[in-house]
């Protein structure tokens, strides 16, 4: 992995159940480069997503950011990746 | 068997979770007092009303029984000694397992499925100690304050009662409701009910926060919180009474 990559799954896996979401997937993003994920509805953008900042954990492979596997990071290290991190959802409720 | 044994084990990690963290800063004051509202203020006008009309049902209960005896002045003492040592506690943990349990669980779950657990945590905030931890600690405090008001909510329901029949005196009906009442009596029936809001808060809070199933796992969560909680509840009163009689031999007589 280059100095310049901000994020990197290497041969991701991920299922619930039975159901397998994301099946060895693999890619890249470089620091200041845009990429733009696009699929059917319960092909795996979110959960992809959700991995790149630790709200779920890959069952095998590694989810690197910055250099720092965080499918393997404790709590507080996961809250230091998040507060570099801006996350977007689709619908915004509060319950709060 | 193993299903169960797993998921004693689950919540029991996620209450003792709970408690653990409650010691642990950063506290959240703001939304520990937002739950103290929620969950002690609102209670209020339910443990008040079902408090004075168990009082009015004991007192006409007991009245009948009582004067074929010759002995209707017991009827305060009677009173005060059911509510003071099981009915209160048991009544006050039962009615916040229904109205709180039923908020807190598919409350955290709503919030589950639309995301906005993984929203906060995304933002580097637990939102278990945000959540759960502030919920529990809530309970856990204002079950005994609710407590203290079901029981002088069921003696005014029973003078009500008795004022109407035999119009006996406040002062009088107070003596003799007091009279056989040890701190004893009263102090740790009520400190127990600490023990039924950890319960309630607890449950609620492991079905709210580990529903992983939409809408239908909202509806779960309510059914679970409160079927649970309300089972857990009857169970842990017999163990603390047991208690109680062990450490308090007096109240045992």
């Amino acid at each position: 992995m280059s100095d310049s990559t901000a994020v990197e799954f290497e041969h991701v896996f991920k299922a619930f159940g039975n159901r397998r979401v994301l099946d060895d997937v693999s890619f890249k993003v470089n620091a200041g480069e845009a990429l733009c994920i696009l699929g059917r509805s319960g092909t795996g953008k979110s959960v992809t997503l959700k991995l790149m900042i630790g709200l779920l954990k890959p069952d095998r492979g590694k989810v690197c950011i910055d250099s720092e596997d965080i499918a393997r990071s404790g709590e507080e290290d996961l809250s230091r990746v998040r507060r570099h991190m801006g996350f977007l959802f689709q619908v915004l409720h509060n319950n709060l | 068997m193993t299903n169960f044994f797993t998921f004693i084990g689950e919540v029991s990690h996620f209450g003792l979770k709970g408690l653990v963290d409650a010691f642990r800063p950063p506290f959240e004051w703001e939304f520990f007092v937002i739950q103290f509202e929620e969950i002690g203020w609102q209670s209020l006008p339910l443990i008040l009303a079902a408090g004075l009309a168990l009082g009015i049902v004991l007192s006409m209960h007991t009245r009948g029984t009582l004067v074929q005896f010759g002995a209707e002045a017991l009827i305060p003492t009677l009173q005060s000694a059911s509510f003071f040592n099981e009915l209160g506690p048991l009544v006050t943990g039962l009615l916040v397992a229904g109205r709180v349990g039923a908020g807190i669980g598919p409350g955290i779950a709503n919030m589950r499925v639309t995301e906005q657990i993984d929203a906060i945590e995304s933002l580097s905030v637990d939102a278990f100690k945000m959540l759960v931890v502030t919920r529990i600690v809530a309970c856990i405090f204002i079950l005994p304050m609710l407590t203290l008001f079901m029981d002088f909510a069921s003696l005014a329901g029973g003078f009500l009662s008795e004022y109407l029949v035999s119009h006996i005196s406040l002062q009088l009906y107070l003596d003799r409701a007091f009279k056989t009442v040890e701190w004893a009596n009263f102090i740790p029936p009520t400190l127990k009910t600490s023990i039924f809001g950890f319960i309630i808060g607890t449950v609620s809070g492991f079905f709210g926060f580990t529903t992983d199933e939409g809408s239908a796992g909202v509806q779960r969560a309510a059914t679970n919180s409160v079927v649970l909680s309300s089972l857990l509840i009857i169970l842990a009163d017999v163990v603390l009474v047991k208690a109680i009689f062990f450490l308090f031999p007096r109240t045992a007589l």
